[in-house]
């Protein structure tokens, strides 16, 4: 501006009156400093500054006065600037008032003449509201960060294109820069994309907020969330959709616990009374088959009984695993036991079967091992289970990998992995349900891991598979220390 | 030839019951049969058993209830646990130890044939 021409012409030129009500009525603080001396002050100065004219005006005003005291350095030095007939740049500073306030203001100065001499001429800008509205500002912006980074919920904010524009943080613990600008879709599980999807649309297009539970999935572990899916506006438009989500992880897998339970508990209920009614007519069809085979003469008579008597066997053995199955009594004839023993002995056992299948058996136990209470014949039944149901996994052969820890809350916790064709997720949840097999026919009873299931259960443990398609499953089996089983495994008989 | 022994049969369960009475018959011995614990228990005040086989689950009597009653009367019966549930469960060992011993159904013949003799030689003592 200060190297421009003035746009009107001479004969234009309002009068000097036309500046001096400009100069005047003007927002902005102007005054004239002559030779230290103020000449003239404005409306505003004399508002802002609380100073009269006359006290302005009187030659003895202190011109310095008006400068907070650790401007007055500065001051002085653009106002010896100015005497050399040099420009001053404008700058920050703060201004102080006849009752000493401080105001935060910024000043620009020319050199003029008046009335015959060199004088200064300034006008004075109070920006102390800009400040205050800039640094209110700057703290409602910290007080949202923190609170998005602070806060409990997962909040994500997502494009049009589905991609992830902002992200507070991430279930995994992971680096949330890795996620920005990636399609949210890539983090959920397969089974959330459509109600995720949509719920985005609706946001986006109806603007209709909705909740919804979610998966997140990352390499193969599962996060479950309630979200709250709503559009952020601007103005007319929608430009971004906000995910705020809860993680209720540990609520579904408690719940999941829970259902499985009473489902595994009616299916014991059901077992057994289905047990009771059949093995009474089965007792009189297998009692009447030995009693006629007893008596025949016939030996194409006595062949046809035996093989009906080998028939009723089956009948008896599935309804005999329906009947373990169903057992709800704690287990019965305990004693100390080793787990490494238990372990030796059912490895011992499948040793040959293990060659066979060639299948490489590697243990890795952990030591000292407390000591269980337990029904060892029973607990070699669940190994011996668990271990050839991950032989029939393997029929091209593999690894399987036994291995032992102790575990919070008292516990001892035996893995088997095995490097098989794992099970499908959908499939995991009916694992310990009587019949469930995705073998062949004829291949087992369909009631080894139910009963397995049982065995533990009886013992106070807990019996749980993790697994994905294509990558082995392992087996995991807690069972509870004996009573003052400290690792010493020195067992009283 | 002694007087043959004396069983009665307690089972609610018509098939099993029919076989059991039939097959004793061949075997040579006195056989009854009850369809519940009351009808059991008249019939043993009627005339004494040596040897009960007594089913667990059946209505209107309970197989302990009637065990009981069968404990506490003159003359007591040899019984046998006769039952088509689990012989862990609770309440069967609980009434087995109380009994000569236990026949889970179904039952080999041999076996069912070995358990009655122990019971009643164990009786005669």
């Amino acid at each position: 501006m200060s190297g421009r021409k003035n746009p009107l012409s001479a004969a234009q030129a309002p009068a000097a009156d036309t500046f001096k009500i400009l100069a005047e009525e003007s927002p902005n603080v102007i005054f004239i400093n002559k030779m230290g001396s103020v000449v003239y002050a404005n409306k505003k100065a004399v508002d802002l500054m609380g100073y009269s004219r006359e006290e302005f005006y009187a030659p003895d005003f202190d011109f310095m006065s008006l400068v907070a005291p650790e401007f007055h350095a500065r001051t002085r030095r653009n106002l010896k600037m100015h005497m050399r007939g040099r420009e001053v740049p404008p700058f920050e500073y703060a201004i102080m008032t006849k009752d000493g306030r401080k105001i935060e203001a910024i000043i620009a100065t020319k050199l003029v003449a008046y009335e015959g001499g060199a004088a200064i001429l300034g006008v004075v800008t109070d920006v102390s509201r800009l400040k205050r509205a800039e640094a209110q500002l700057r703290r409602s912006e910290e007080r949202w960060r923190s609170l998005l980074e602070q806060s409990v919920s997962h909040i994500t904010i997502v494009g049009p294109d589905e991609r992830i524009e902002f992200m507070n943080r991430r279930p995994s613990g992971r680096d949330v820069r890795e996620a920005v600008g990636r399609p949210i879709c890539e983090f959920m599980a397969p089974e959330s994309h459509p109600a995720l999807r949509a719920a985005i649309r609706r946001a986006f297009m109806g603007r209709e907020p909705s909740t919804l539970e979610l998966i997140a999935e990352v390499k193969g572990r599962r996060w479950w969330f309630q979200t709250h899916v709503g559009p952020i506006c601007d103005g007319d438009s929608v430009h971004s959709v906000v995910l705020s989500s809860v993680d209720i992880t540990d609520a579904k897998k408690a719940e999941d616990g829970l259902r499985q339970a009473q489902k595994l508990a009616s299916l014991g209920r059901l077992s057994a009374g289905l047990a009771h009614e059949i093995n009474n007519p089965l007792s009189a069809l297998s009692g009447e088959v030995q009693m006629v085979l007893e008596r025949a003469r016939d030996p194409k008579l006595a062949a046809s009984l035996r093989f009906m008597g080998r028939v009723s066997s089956r009948i008896e053995n599935i309804v005999k695993g329906l009947l373990e199955f169903s057992r709800q009594d704690p287990a019965a004839d305990r004693q100390p036991v080793r787990i490494h023993d238990v372990l030796e002995r059912t490895l011992k056992l499948v040793e040959r079967r293990m060659r066979l299948a060639g299948i490489r058996v590697v243990q890795r136990y952990g030591r000292p091992m407390p000591l269980l209470h337990a029904n060892r014949g029973q607990l070699e039944q669940v190994f011996m289970n668990v271990i050839l149901n991950s032989r029939d996994a393997m029929p091209g052969g593999g690894v399987l990998t036994v291995s032992t820890r102790k575990a919070p809350g008292g516990f001892v916790e035996v893995a088997v992995s095995d490097t098989g064709a794992g099970i499908a997720r959908e499939h995991l949840d009916h694992v310990f349900e009587p019949f469930f097999s995705t073998k062949d026919p004829g291949r087992g009873t369909g009631l080894g891991l139910p009963i397995s299931h049982g065995i533990v259960s009886r013992h106070g443990g807990t019996i749980r598979i993790s697994s994905e398609a294509g990558r082995g499953a392992r087996v995991f089996v807690r069972l509870p220390v004996a009573h003052g089983g400290n690792g010493k495994g020195n067992g009283k008989g | 030839m002694a007087k043959a022994e004396r069983i009665l049969i307690v089972d609610d369960d018509e098939d099993a019951a029919d076989f059991a009475a039939r097959f004793l018959k061949s075997e040579g011995y006195e056989v009854r049969r009850a369809g519940s614990g009351p009808e059991a228990l008249r019939l043993v005040a009627r005339r004494p058993f040596d040897l009960v086989l007594l089913d667990v689950r059946m209505p209107a009597m309970d197989g302990s209830q009637v065990l009981d009653e069968l404990l506490a009367g003159p003359r007591a019966p040899a019984v046998l646990v006769f039952t088509g549930d689990h012989g862990a469960d609770p309440r069967i060992r609980a009434m087995t130890r109380r009994s000569a011993g236990i026949v889970l159904k179904p039952f080999k013949l041999n076996e069912l044939r070995r358990l009655i003799q122990r019971a009643l030689k164990g009786r005669a003592r």
